[in-house]
């Protein structure tokens, strides 16, 4: 029982940065970027995902560092037992309320769309059931159901590009950068910080990855067609819904996959939207839930992560109830204050990492445990 | 009735966890697995009776809104 089956292959890996990248913020992604850039909402998220791709850069400059060392005894190697573990801390804090943020995400959308006379207490308890059982099967088992999942969510996903096609008006994205610069940069800003400072918790998992020769580039591939799936959303979104009715709705996707009608023949698309919205998204929280805990139990230098599963569930538990007093007051702050906290957590605390290595390689180069 | 399931939640965790660490004669893990169960069934039972625990989300806005304020109305148009 204590065989950690824990190893990926870099596939499998970049599969997982795919994920992550897509899952939860697909969804309503588009409604926060349209509120801020109005017309320019594509063109923002184009952008954006440019500039994600450094964050995804910095993140794998620091993973080649770490090499297979186990992430949180690399930081205490890099910055000292105290700061490490302040390190590792304040990473655990901004996954545990990433994660909830989700968790109360998917399932506020299960009651508002697919099970409204159910209580949401049970929806949320359905979802943290399966992420148990996932995350006790241990993170082999997850990635190969992202694997598996990942064909269908390719085929489906062109299947619906393609079927909202006779739905498009050109003229819905004019006129390009008529409110200058200012909301262009609004929606870049918001577009890099919330979908890519997420992968920040990949630093915990890379350790894992089997062969690290082509990392980098992986993991830069696996963000590049995550963030191809979502600039496509946007995109679709602005030139289907209009600008109007996409920043209104909290989740423009789902009213742009009710538009589908082809022929009067395919029609419904939003319930296989939904599953593939709500599969990424559990492997996104499984992934977060996973790092969690990992890092908690190394944290507390226990053998075996399984132990504080069941008390980490009901603790995420109690965590999503008490989130936010609404909905409303929930995405107020996703779209106002939530990409601050990203960067706080997920750019300041890497870059701080970031120096302390290169500090640490100029005054004692031979110090660096495993650099290759 | 929402008390009641936390409870038998909580006791179905711990029927399968702890036969299992017991076995594998873990002292310390079982420890930190009854102490936590303590804290979060804890938690979770004032929650289910009506104790407002603090919201992260209205802290979050408490921490962030001078600055997040000052970035748009310099953004603004």
């Amino acid at each position: 029982m204590t065989i950690n089956n824990n190893l990926i292959t870099i596939r499998q890996f970049t599969i997982l940065v795919f994920s992550v990248t897509v899952g939860d913020l697909v969804l309503n992604l588009a409604s926060i970027i349209a509120s801020e850039s109005r017309q320019d909402a594509w063109l923002a998220c184009i952008i954006g995902c440019a500039l994600g791709l450094l964050l995804v850069l910095l993140y794998s400059t620091i993973a080649k560092r770490c090499g297979s060392t186990p992430f949180f005894t690399f930081t205490n190697q890099m910055l000292g037992r105290w700061l490490g573990t302040i390190f590792a801390l304040c990473m655990l804090i901004f996954v545990l309320i990433t994660v909830s943020g989700f968790v109360r995400e998917v399932s506020v959308f299960m009651v508002i769309y697919m099970l409204p006379e159910t209580p949401i207490q049970v929806t949320t308890l359905l979802l943290l059931l399966i992420i148990v059982i996932a995350t006790r099967l241990g993170l082999e088992a997850f990635t190969r159901s992202a694997e598996l999942f990942f064909g269908a969510f390719v085929f489906l996903f062109i299947l619906f590009a393609i079927s909202i096609i006779p739905s498009i008006h050109f003229d819905y994205y004019e006129p390009i950068l008529g409110l200058g610069p200012k909301p262009l940069i609004r929606g870049i800003m918001q577009t890099t910080l919330l979908v890519f400072s997420e992968l920040f918790v990949f630093l915990k998992i890379i350790p894992h990855v089997v062969s690290k020769q082509k990392l980098q580039v992986n993991f830069l591939i696996g963000a590049t067609l995550g963030s191809i799936v979502l600039i496509i959303l946007t995109y679709l979104c602005v030139i289907v819904l209009g600008v109007e009715s996409t920043a209104r709705h909290i989740y423009p996707v789902y009213a742009l996959a009710r538009k589908i009608n082809v022929g009067n023949f395919l029609q419904r698309f939003e319930l296989i939207f939904t599953v593939m919205w709500v599969f990424t998204t559990f492997i996104k929280i499984t992934v977060y839930f996973y790092v969690f805990t990992t890092g908690l139990a190394r944290l507390l230098r226990l053998k075996d992560y399984r132990t504080i599963v069941f008390p980490n569930a009901i603790l995420l538990y109690v965590m999503t109830a008490s989130l936010s007093p609404n909905t409303v007051f929930q995405s107020h702050v996703l779209s106002k204050y939530w990409f601050l906290f990203n960067f706080t957590f997920a750019v300041c605390l890497p870059l701080m990492l970031l120096a302390a290595i290169h500090l640490r390689k100029k005054l004692n180069p031979l110090s660096l445990p495993n650099t290759r | 009735m929402v008390s009641f399931s936390i409870v038998v939640i909580a006791l179905i965790s711990v029927m399968i966890e702890i036969p299992r660490l017991k076995r594998l004669k873990l002292k310390k893990e079982l420890w930190v697995f009854s102490v936590f169960m303590m804290i979060v069934v804890s938690l979770c039972l004032a929650q289910a009776n009506g104790v407002r625990l603090p919201s992260v989300l209205i802290g979050m806005e408490f921490v962030y809104k001078p600055l997040s304020d000052l970035i748009f109305k310099w953004l603004s148009y």
